[in-house]
């Protein structure tokens, strides 16, 4: 079991450790800052944290083992060629600065000190020195494709999921909100949209099921099986068992609306899902609260509610707000109201750690 | 600080030099001002946010503040 929990929330990064009493909140960071996003790299013990200043901008700290947080470089987008007319899929220009960190992570364990970020509005970036420096993956950036992305959630589109490839760390898959999956081969140099057969459930058939408007929410590739990905998209649960090249839908009860996904390290049929009503109703369904989880590769789906609220619950879950550990048993939760729970038995039952944190954007093992 | 320039973007870039990280904080990736940060020349806004090619005169004083907001 992973022994530390970093909690990325609205006013700051909180640190969560277990006692003989059970998971308690160990230290806090960077009170009243908000915190989008916070990355442990098991490789060598260094630690992220991505700021969203409301008026500095976006900034990314960094906390080598043993040693105290310090800022470190930004990742910045090049400047914008004279003249340029560059519009995403609304329509709108699209504003060449970083304007949020959306997804950290570890390049692969043969590249040591190398860590990928994806931004809004939909750069993806690379760095071989710990966040020292950066360099923008023009490849994609320059994409003609790039142009269909937009904004769903959030204003701009943006890269949140990125999975390095356990069996070759030169193929990286993103998913992009709205934007669809893309994988490259070549560590970066060449990419190509893998969302084929996601889908809406509604709007003109040339809109609905193309592949570089979806709007994969979060997207997980499994540890043991490899070939084997779970996507929890606006429009519902998709899977692939072939590497992402076909997608499947999958339903859930009690829905299958939502924003976070995890799957089990050691069985890619085993994942985990906190649903809502629906898109235009984000709330539990009937103000109790629960975790969906699926054994069989989505047939059939239990819901897991001991230690959840079950009346007048209103927690969201955010896309990284989802997190399971290395052994596959502990996950934990943090939720839009401030409430962050753990389970230590795949989720059968939870532990509740704080109900009093600020609004949760991220949880990762440490 | 106190420095020379004859416009706002003259005097920032004398200011950066010596804190690079500070332009991070007040300018975006493109050179424009952060979108809640007011730059003021003699206690007037400048009005151009991009370029920031607003004149200064010597004696001029430059405030640059930040739009707080959020609960």
């Amino acid at each position: 079991m992973a022994g530390k929990i970093l909690v990325s929330t609205r006013k700051g990064l909180f640190e969560i450790g277990r006692t003989r009493a059970g998971w308690t909140i160990k230290d806090a960071h960077f009170l009243g800052d908000t915190i989008s996003l916070a990355l442990h790299d098991p490789r060598d013990g260094t630690d992220y944290a991505a700021f969203h200043h409301g008026h500095f901008g976006v900034k990314l700290h960094r906390r080598l083992k043993g040693k105290k947080w310090a800022e470190v470089t930004t990742p910045k987008y090049p400047e914008k060629p004279e003249g340029l007319v560059d519009l995403d899929g609304w329509g709108k220009p699209v504003k060449w600065t970083t304007q949020m960190i959306w997804a950290l992570e570890p390049a692969g364990p043969d590249k040591p000190n190398t860590i990928w970020c994806g931004t809004m509005p939909g750069g993806l970036f690379r760095s071989s020195d710990r966040g020292d420096t950066w360099e923008l993956m023009e490849s994609l950036w320059r994409h003609p494709d790039r142009n269909k992305w937009l904004g769903g959630g959030a204003d701009i589109p943006g890269i949140h999921s990125i999975c390095v490839d356990p069996r070759n760390s030169n193929t990286i898959r993103l998913a992009v909100s709205c934007g669809g999956v893309w994988v490259t081969h070549d560590n970066g140099l060449t990419w190509a949209q893998s969302a084929h057969g996601m889908k809406f459930a509604q709007g003109p058939a040339s809109e609905k099921e193309s592949p570089d408007g979806q709007d994969p929410h979060m997207m997980v590739q499994s540890a043991s099986d490899p070939k084997k990905f779970w996507v929890q998209h606006h429009a519902g649960i998709f899977r692939s068992i072939n590497n992402g090249e076909k997608w499947t839908r999958v339903n859930a009860k009690p829905s299958s609306f939502g924003f976070g996904v995890v799957v089990h390290p050691k069985d890619a049929d085993t994942a985990w899902f906190v649903p809502g009503i629906k898109d235009e109703l984000r709330i539990p369904v009937d103000g109790a609260f629960v975790v969906t989880r699926t054994r069989d590769g989505g047939k059939t789906f239990k819901s897991l509610k001991k230690g959840l609220p079950q009346k007048h619950a209103y927690d969201i879950v955010f896309r990284h707000g989802l997190a399971i550990d290395e052994t596959g048993d502990c996950l934990v939760m943090g939720s839009s109201t401030g409430n962050l729970w753990v389970s230590e038995n795949q989720g059968d039952s939870w532990q509740q750690v704080s109900s009093t944190l600020p609004q949760i954007y991220a949880v990762r093992w440490a | 600080m106190e420095g020379p320039g004859e416009t706002v973007r003259e005097l920032l870039e004398i200011v950066f030099a010596k804190n690079s990280r500070l332009q991070t904080y007040v300018l975006d990736d493109q050179g424009g001002v952060r979108k809640h940060m007011r730059i003021l020349v003699d206690g007037l806004a400048i009005k151009d946010l991009e370029k920031l090619s607003d004149p200064i005169k010597k004696d001029s004083e430059v405030w640059i503040m930040q739009a707080l907001s959020g609960g």
